[in-house]
């Protein structure tokens, strides 16, 4: 990666965010269901910028929650979706939905963060203990498969703890599970996210070399001075406090985590030191730019969840790779 | 001076020891010995990648270190003060980035990392240092992969990744840098960069290091040793000085092949393993 391509990969990458922001606000459907691009009334503008809050921050916390995951297991086909860690996230905080309908609403006073740390923590937990091969090493392709298992099993969980919730609950739990970023985003969800990406993103800059050595073997990073385990332990709270933050603000999305890594390791060169800043960037656009186009898809039967465009858009991304032996290549 | 006193060591179900060995410092230690012999597991052990499970595992060190800076340290040691305030440190007791300022370690398979370059790989040796933009320079002219700078790793041949390891760990080298373990190191080097290999390992000795090789390559072997330890089947064989230790009469109980001397023009006869008569014979 020469520096100026890494140039342009941080033009292109700010334009794009740029970009992807000002479409999400100037978009938008009139009264009579018509898809617009101008600038918003004033009743509609704080909407739309809380969309856009809200896009940028789970974006990059699932996009960081993916780099460091892909990090921590060297493998590119990780991500928080596909180890089950969104899944996870997803089934615990229906499960702390059930327990406020049983008992009481105060009991959910925290919001839907801890629930979905509890959650991704445990999903990611399930998935490496199966994703292990005997030796102890992990094989990139059982790891993805246990991952997806995983997730289904905990997509599930969810939905039979949403059909056992009181009917008046449902929907918005329902709106959630597919996955949308909402307009008006939850005040103390919003304020964890933002500490969660800001923290991971100074935290991996700053410990760029590090993450960088945790490419290498074990023998060999551990001779270079790596303290392995620590570093393993805090890829691990890292990617499943950001996981959890983006899953609690806009329910489970598919790929944005996987994308954003790739994308930005494309743009600007492999080394922690950019890479942080600019998976949170990309992961950012992606998701915020998915939410813009979501509007032009007809409306006349309600509105399309973001969540459906990122499996849409994400899945055959992830087939690529498979396809170009991403797992294989970076294990050599 | 690093010494294992009794130590054993586990990998799996295979158990290395009790060992009792010493490597000197400002010489080669060469390490051969049947495959499962346990050669690997005592160079990841001299590492401080494997713990000795009994035993002990201690690095004596010329001067207590990490109080005195780069300065002091150099001043030192020009005034060859080294021997007068030794402590023996245990291996195990060393944080992971303390350890890898006195000893660097080049593994039997290296790995590289996806996309970075070889110059980027290289300066992954300094992580846990003070970065020095010469030594990378200076590791990467004598290991030869100047012109592969910017090269990505995972195109190279295996011969070429095993010289960007080895010029990562020297990379990590600092005045602080007691001992170099290098395992298995010439299986994928053609000759002439095994003879390059072999007189920077030597140099490394001569500049005061412990080094630490694993071979099953007999010339390699008798060019660099001063010292020969010989593993099999987890215990000490036979150990001592090279001339004493590389012999038919040694050898051949150790690994079932014939030795013989072989006279070559430079230096001391090498012990070399002479196994095509047997073939012939077959």
């Amino acid at each position: 990666m020469t520096k100026r391509r890494a140039m342009y990969g941080w033009v292109f990458l700010t334009l794009l965010l740029a970009a992807a922001m000002a479409c999400r606000i100037l978009v938008g459907r009139d009264g009579m269901g018509q898809w617009t691009f101008a600038w918003p009334g004033l009743d509609s503008i704080e909407w739309r910028v809380g969309a856009v809050i809200s896009g940028l921050l789970a974006g990059a916390a699932l996009s960081l929650g993916g780099l460091f995951l892909q990090t921590l297991l060297r493998n590119p086909l990780a991500s928080p979706f596909v180890l089950g860690l969104s899944a996870g996230s997803q089934a615990c905080v229906a499960a702390a939905y059930w327990i406020a309908a049983i008992g009481g609403p105060w009991l959910l006073m925290g919001g839907a963060i801890l629930p979905a740390t509890i959650g991704a923590l445990l999903a990611l937990a399930i998935t490496l203990y199966f994703g292990r091969c005997k030796g102890g090493g992990i094989d990139p392709i059982s790891l993805v498969l246990s991952g997806v298992i995983v997730g289904t099993v905990a997509a599930a969980l969810a939905s039979l703890i949403e059909w056992l919730l009181p009917l008046e609950m449902r929907p918005a739990l329902a709106g959630w599970a597919l996955g949308r970023v909402p307009e008006v985003p939850d005040l103390s969800v919003v304020i964890v996210t933002a500490l969660a990406v800001v923290a991971g993103a100074l935290m991996g800059i700053r410990a760029g070399p590090t993450l960088d050595a945790m490419g290498l073997s074990d023998d060999e990073s551990v001779s270079i001075g790596i303290h392995v385990a620590r570093v393993r332990l805090s890829l691990v709270l890292g990617s499943s406090v950001l996981a959890a933050a983006a899953t609690a603000l806009c329910g489970p999305l598919a790929f944005i985590g996987l994308i954003g890594p790739h994308m930005a390791r494309a743009l600007v060169g492999p080394r922690h030191r950019v890479v942080v800043l600019a998976a949170a960037m990309s992961g950012s656009a992606l998701l915020i730019a998915a939410d813009a186009v979501r509007h032009f898809a007809p409306a006349s039967t309600g509105r399309l969840p973001v969540g459906v465009l990122c499996a849409l858009a994400g899945g055959p991304f992830f087939l690529l790779l498979l396809r170009r032996g991403a797992a294989k290549a970076w294990m050599r | 001076m690093f010494t294992f006193d009794k130590a054993c060591i586990r990998n799996g179900n295979f158990v290395l020891g009790p060992l009792d060995v010493q490597f000197r410092a400002a010489a080669v230690t060469v390490v051969i010995g049947p495959n499962g012999g346990g050669k690997s597991t005592l160079l990841r052990a001299a590492a401080g990648l494997l713990p000795a499970v009994t035993g002990s595992a201690r690095f004596r060190l010329p001067q207590p270190l990490g109080q005195l800076s780069d300065v002091l340290t150099t001043a030192r040691s020009q005034l060859s003060l080294e021997r007068s305030a030794s402590t023996d440190q245990e291996l195990a007791s060393v944080v992971p980035a303390q350890r890898a300022r006195w000893i660097s370690f080049v593994p039997q398979r290296p790995e590289s990392v996806a996309g970075f370059s070889v110059q980027t790989s290289v300066e992954l040796g300094q992580v846990s240092r003070r970065p020095d933009h010469a030594r990378v320079r200076q590791a990467m002219r004598r290991t030869g992969i100047e012109a592969l700078a910017d090269e990505f790793v995972g195109h190279l041949s295996e011969g070429q990744r095993h010289r960007v390891a080895f010029a990562r760990a020297l990379a990590q080298q600092s005045e602080q840098t007691h001992m170099l373990i290098v395992d298995e190191p010439t299986s994928a080097l053609d000759p002439s960069w095994t003879r390059t290999l072999a007189s920077e390992l030597r140099h490394c000795a001569k500049e005061g290091l412990a080094v630490l090789v694993a071979t099953h390559d007999f010339a390699f072997a008798g060019a660099i040793a001063d010292d020969v330890v010989a593993l099999s089947q987890g215990k000490v064989a036979a150990c001592g000085l090279a001339r004493d230790i590389l012999t038919p009469h040694i050898l051949q109980p150790i690994f079932n092949v014939p030795f013989r001397m072989v006279e070559h023009l430079a230096a001391s006869p090498l012990c070399l393993p002479m196994w095509g008569d047997a073939i012939n014979t077959m």
